[in-house]
């Protein structure tokens, strides 16, 4: 049995438009412009994977938040689960952008790093 | 008066434009005195609250965060000791013969400045409400789309439980993830235009990945509650983008968030005499990202709004290198410029820089973008046109396969190409007498039978 997806890259800006054949569970890719596409084109096909980006909580009034971002793609059906637990997650260290925030997300193999530097006594000296 | 103080180099704004412009600036001669003023507390700009990826393809060959994007730039800046004025604003700017002036204001009071050349990096501020013509009460629960990034990403606070955004442009769409993630419901995407603003990418990773509604040619015509959003009206638009009344549904929602374009800020550059195109709103820029005013450089979005930072930073370093070499040459006899404007045909919305400076000897990089949606191949030529007369030396051409209004393109007129265009420019050049046009054509190839 064949199946036909069709979606847009996400790898660059260019945002190709790529078609995938699905036959006997191997992916055909067409439409991309480099071989990352055809990569990306044939992971999507079978299980789409996104990084994911976001903020926890900090213990710095003057910075109540810290960018976060997973350390590689994981499935795009676990982002809203992986989002949950980062719910749970308060910084309370100061920490260099890259530095690790929370490791093994959901078991995933996917830490999340920090996104900027914190300094967790930021505005304290002033106040 | 108070104390005047004097710099080589001042630049307007610690965005990403303005930090890439300090440091190339810096790069050309390590005496320079330069001066970063900034409005916010932190430099970075905007990058501070744009915490997703997709920064840097094209400068770093990675995918970056907006946060670690700006760290890098401020790195360097940090580095190699420039001056930074945070929380300060420019009240006011002029002339003292030579001397650019500038009034700040800050917790420590009212400052002089002086300086020999400034560069706006400025950036754009968003469109609001009032300026795509929703009317009516003015309840809580209207936000631009950046401004709700700011809220949610700096501040960790959720602008409302159920909103709907309107327009498709860039942030809007990531916006919409955004929310999404964050536990708000969004109840869908709207665009006037029968085409989506921002890139095509984020319609995937953004609305599509979240099976959030998206619809074109679909307006906001009003919006109902008194103390906080309680709905909006939601039309279809004709062709001519005129709302269909009889198409209005009524759409609860707590929050409206607006993603409808940027303006460039440009404010202190008007008050400097800096004429304005009116296609880009911008300034009129030579290649070397001079405005028409001597002295005074613009770079990135206070130029065009740019799709990425990459090309913002492009044009920054370009602005900060040129702007050195002019302080630099300060209280020497000023070259004159011998500016060339370009005539574009076919469907082009605008090109950056509007001006080559046949004069100089640097390469241009011209960053453009179509008007529509071309889906057959079409062909870009530059052309010089000596005294009006067609034909003339074919400078630069390139194809492309498809083209998009919400993406921009960048060509290069290499040196080489300025250099030929010299023995064809008029010797006083003025902005004000184009004798020589350069053309820039872009012809869509017929696909008719």
């Amino acid at each position: 049995m064949s199946e036909h997806k069709a979606f847009t890259c996400i790898i660059c800006p260019r945002g190709c438009r790529l078609v995938v054949e699905v036959q006997d569970g191997t992916a055909v890719v067409s439409g991309n412009a480099c071989e990352r596409g055809e990569v990306y084109g044939r992971q999507e096909a079978i299980m789409p994977l996104r990084s994911l980006t976001t903020t926890v909580r900090t213990s710095c009034a003057k910075r109540p938040r810290l960018p976060v971002h997973s350390s590689a793609d994981l499935p795009l059906a676990r982002l809203l689960e992986a989002m949950e637990a980062l719910d749970e997650v308060v910084v309370e260290i100061s920490l260099k952008c890259g530095e690790v925030v929370v490791t093994n997300l959901l078991q995933l193999g996917v830490d999340m790093l920090a996104s900027d530097d914190f300094d967790c006594r930021e505005g304290s000296a002033n106040e | 008066m108070s104390v005047v103080t004097d710099f080589d180099l001042i630049v307007l704004g610690a965005g990403p434009a303005g930090l890439a412009a300090a440091n190339s600036a810096v790069t050309i001669h390590g005496d320079l005195s330069v001066l970063v003023i900034e409005r916010e507390e932190r430099p970075g700009g905007i990058l501070k609250q744009c915490i997703h990826d997709g920064f840097g393809l094209v400068r770093y060959k990675e995918k970056l965060t907006g946060p670690e994007y700006a760290r890098r730039d401020l790195a360097e800046f940090e580095a190699r000791g420039i001056q930074l004025m945070a929380e300060t604003f420019v009240s006011g700017a002029g002339r003292d013969g030579d001397w650019i002036t500038l009034v700040c204001v800050n917790r420590d009071g009212i400052h002089q400045l002086r300086c020999r050349s400034l560069v706006l990096a400025t950036g754009c501020r968003e469109r609001t409400d009032r300026q795509v013509f929703i009317h009516g009460d003015r309840p809580a629960g209207i936000y631009t789309a950046g401004l709700a990034q700011a809220l949610v990403n700096l501040h960790g606070l959720l602008p409302g439980r159920r909103a709907l955004i309107l327009g498709s442009g860039d942030i809007g769409l990531i916006m919409a993830r955004r929310l999404t993630l964050e536990g708000m419901e969004v109840a869908g995407v709207y665009e006037v235009k029968p085409e989506v603003s921002g890139l095509e990418r984020n319609v995937q990773q953004c609305v599509l990945d979240f099976a959030i509604p998206l619809q074109l040619s679909t307006t906001v015509t009003r919006v109902f509650g008194k103390n906080r959003v309680e709905a909006v009206e939601l039309c279809r638009v004709d062709a001519a983008m005129q709302p269909l009344p009889e198409t209005a549904v009524r759409v609860a929602c707590d929050t409206l968030i607006l993603s409808v374009g940027l303006i460039p800020e440009n404010e202190i550059a008007a008050s400097l005499g800096v004429s304005l195109d009116p296609k880009t709103k911008g300034p009129y820029v030579d290649q070397n990202m001079h405005t028409l005013a001597d002295g005074v450089f613009a770079c990135g979005n206070a130029v065009h709004v740019s799709d990425l930072v990459d090309y913002v930073s492009e044009s920054a370093v370009v602005a900060g290198a040129a702007a050195a070499r002019y302080a630099l040459a300060a209280g020497s006899a000023a070259r004159a410029r011998s500016l060339l404007p370009f005539s574009s045909s076919g469907p082009v919305l605008y090109v950056v820089p509007q001006y080559i400076d046949a004069g100089s000897d640097t390469a241009a990089v011209l960053y453009f973008r179509s008007s529509r949606t071309i889906e057959q191949p079409a062909r870009l030529e530059l052309r010089q046109l000596a005294d009006g007369q067609g034909g003339a030396a074919l400078l630069v051409t390139k194809k492309y396969a498809v083209l998009r209004p919400p993406e921009m393109e960048r060509v290069v007129l290499p040196a080489a190409a300025v250099s030929a265009c010299r023995a064809f420019a008029s010797g006083s050049g003025h902005a004000d007498e184009p004798a020589n046009v350069l053309s820039l054509a872009l012809t869509v190839e017929d696909t008719n039978e």
